[in-house]
């Protein structure tokens, strides 16, 4: 699961590619730790209300683990519903990342230790 | 980049308009059965795609395709959904997946079947073989009729994908400028002050077609309808309908079309005797209501239509008697005569030019009165216009009945004392219908022995007999009250003595003041402008006929004109108008 760098300014009239559509869905599948979105669009395809609804899905679960509480994006196909999920993406890496190094940090010293910073030697 | 006709106009160089127009002449009483070939080609479709394919009124839904470079944000796109049931709210048709073919089976009561396909490559009718069309968007294939056919939709573009919409019997043709010659239309009013009558607008349609379908098109039903309009992408007119009139021919690769307005109906209309108040503005209510009548018999669905709320009769007062016409003569007579000076008072007009639309008074604007349902009134400057002509009618200076002797304007009165008077008796057979036209002008038009009367007016009664026997007929004669036989103009100028037919003996008066708008005085023809003209300009498709502008001439004064009729001409990309007006607000 490869992170992209997401794209949080959609505008009217933006053309959403197969890219596009694999990068929202790579970048949720990193949130997530899963492959529960699909990442093989491509030109011959469409973009499916099913693929959208777990999309929807899976923001919900990372909102849910995280805390969040932030705008689920509804079902008409615009700019400020993309940006709503790139956004997200963008917003809530920082904080999957770190939960993560704390899950990692925390196996290795055995006790949980809540800091800014780790002590990571070792770490892998 | 957008544009808008306003801002096209004020150009020196104006762009090509785009200009769309098409005929719909899909035989609704045939029938279609389809069958889908699904054999792993088809990437999208309707689950009801056997349905879905034969309603033509029913859109393609945009959906988040990523063929072409992707699916655009907030442009009215919808998520794809495989349990998608096409209906009024849209449909996907059949989708194929990029590169591939489709196959659809058809069985046809008639030969000639119009498809509507996105993609490229050809459409093969009935197998190897078989014929072979150039696809393009708008298509009419020949189809052995009553046998199941195979329709292939072979692809030969590896990236985009055959996408087929609408299967339907008869004939649907759309044209742009991508494919037309020429489109003439001719928008009648007539704005003449002696004998107006109503004229029929009509449209010609010249347009390319790759294939020879002269004998498909030549089977073309007259009445099936025409559209058109024009304009730039987000501002365009509204859209006209013509029918068509003439068989549709094809001469080499081109198609020629042509149709008239709803108008034509009107041959078939007669303006039968009916009496209307004739004071207050009751009299104007039933005249305009008369008007509404005529159009609803000549089976013309008014696109826009003025309301005006019910007006009722006092108990007494005088009447008016419309005389038996036809509907064309009485709607010229009734538009040039039964006005108030103020036409924001009283005016009733209809106008069709494919935009039938019907309003009882203008509209103060800009200094001047313009219909209700027009954008503004117009502005023309003569700097644009070539080959302008000016011309001068002799002023109407008197006004004479045709039959010499009777009156020109007359005062009716139901005299309603006593008994009824018997006008006539009939030997009826219980059940059996009757019709009658007694000799005089009568108010209260009864019949005995009816089971249902269903026309009493001024001279005409229908009805359905009670019983075997003699039904006799009564009802008040009208007393008519010659008031002159000459209608004279009441200033001094020099003029002519015209001669005409009453369209109405009495007075119609709309106002309750009683302003003198008698159908048969002569206050327009007396002061309806002399002038009228003509001039070549850019064009507009907006304009419809009677509508007001603002000729703003070389040496810079300004004139209040009518348009009376519009020749508008696209050709080659480019659009003009050679426009006919008199003077003033008619």
């Amino acid at each position: 699961m490869a992170w992209q760098t997401p794209k949080t300014d959609w505008a009217q009239g933006d053309l959403v590619t197969p890219a596009d559509m694999n990068r929202i869905a790579e970048n949720l599948n990193y949130l997530t730790g899963t492959s529960h979105c699909r990442t093989n669009y491509s030109a011959d395809d469409y973009v499916y209300k099913s693929d959208w609804d777990r999309i929807k899905l899976e923001i919900e679960a990372v909102q849910n683990f995280l805390g969040m509480e932030t705008e689920i994006p509804d079902d008409s196909v615009t700019s400020y519903n993309f940006n709503l999920v790139e956004t997200f993406c963008a917003d809530a890496k920082p904080q999957v990342d770190l939960i993560r190094v704390q899950q990692y940090a925390n196996k290795y010293a055995g006790e949980f230790y809540a800091d800014t910073e780790i002590y990571t030697g070792g770490f892998e | 980049m957008s544009t808008t006709i306003d801002a096209e106009n004020a150009k020196q160089i104006r762009s090509s308009m785009e200009v769309y127009c098409g005929i719909s002449a899909e035989d609704m009483s045939a029938s279609v059965t389809l069958e889908v070939i699904d054999d792993g080609s088809i990437a999208l479709m309707d689950t009801n795609a056997d349905d879905s394919l034969k309603v033509s009124s029913w859109d393609i839904v945009p959906v988040t395709d990523l063929t072409g470079g992707g699916f655009m944000l907030d442009a009215g796109v919808e998520f794809a959904d495989l349990s998608h049931v096409g209906s009024d709210a849209g449909k996907y048709g059949v989708q194929s997946y990029t590169g591939n073919d489709l196959y659809i089976y058809v069985n046809a009561s008639i030969s000639s079947v119009s498809l509507n396909v996105r993609g490229n490559g050809t459409v093969r009718v009935g197998g190897v073989g078989g014929e072979t069309y150039p696809l393009q968007e708008q298509l009419v294939v020949v189809v052995p009729a009553g046998t199941r056919t195979s329709l292939e939709f072979l692809n030969s573009e590896p990236d985009s994908r055959m996408i087929v919409s609408t299967i339907v019997p008869g004939i649907v043709l759309n044209f742009n400028n991508d494919n037309l010659i020429s489109v003439v239309l001719d928008l009648a009013g007539d704005l003449s002050l002696q004998d107006p009558s109503f004229e029929a607008s009509s449209i010609e349609i010249n347009a390319y077609y790759p294939n020879d379908i002269s004998t498909i098109i030549s089977t073309i039903a007259e009445n099936s309808a025409l559209w058109y309009y024009a304009g730039y992408d987000g501002n365009y007119c509204e859209m006209r309908r013509f029918y068509v009139t003439e068989t549709a021919s094809q001469d080499g690769n081109i198609i020629n079309l042509r149709g008239e307005d709803a108008s034509g109906a009107f041959s078939d209309v007669e303006a039968v005797s009916h009496v209307v108040w004739g004071d207050n503005v009751v009299g104007g209510y039933e005249t305009y209501t008369y008007i509404k009548s005529l159009l609803n018999e000549a089976g013309i669905s008014l696109r826009h239509s003025q309301s005006w709320a019910k007006q009722t009769r006092p108990s007494s007062g005088n009447i008016a008697i419309i005389q038996q016409q036809s509907a064309q003569t009485f709607l010229g007579h009734v538009m040039l005569c039964c006005r108030t000076p103020d036409p924001s008072v009283y005016a009733p007009t209809y106008v069709d030019a494919g935009i039938p639309t019907l309003y009882h008074k203008r509209t103060a604007s800009d200094g001047t009165y313009k219909s209700p349902y027009q954008l503004r009134v117009w502005e023309i400057r003569e700097e644009d216009c070539a080959e302008v002509v000016r011309g001068g009618e002799r002023y109407i200076n008197a006004v004479k009945n045709e039959t010499s002797g009777e009156p020109i304007i007359c005062r009716v009165a139901p005299k309603e004392t006593g008994d009824k008077t018997v006008l006539e008796e009939v030997n009826t057979n219980a059940g059996g219908m009757y019709n009658r036209t007694v000799q005089e002008y009568c108010t209260r038009l009864y019949v005995s022995k009816a089971k249902k009367i269903y026309v009493a007016d001024a001279d005409r009664i229908s009805w359905v007999a009670q019983a075997t026997g003699v039904s006799k007929i009564y009802g008040y004669p009208v007393a008519i009250y010659p008031v002159k036989t000459t209608d004279k103009y009441s200033g001094s100028r020099p003029g002519v003595t015209i001669k005409v037919s009453p369209s109405i003996i009495g007075g119609v008066k709309s106002t309750s003041a009683n302003v003198n708008n008698d159908l048969t005085s002569n206050y327009m023809r007396f002061n309806g402008s002399n002038i009228t003209g003509s001039f070549t300009w850019k064009g507009d498709p907006r304009m419809q006929p009677r509508d007001t502008f603002k000729f703003i001439r070389l040496n810079g004064t300004t004139e209040v004109a009518t348009i009376e009729r519009i020749e508008m001409t696209h050709e080659a990309g480019g659009t003009s108008a050679v426009i006919y007006y008199r003077l003033g607000v008619m």
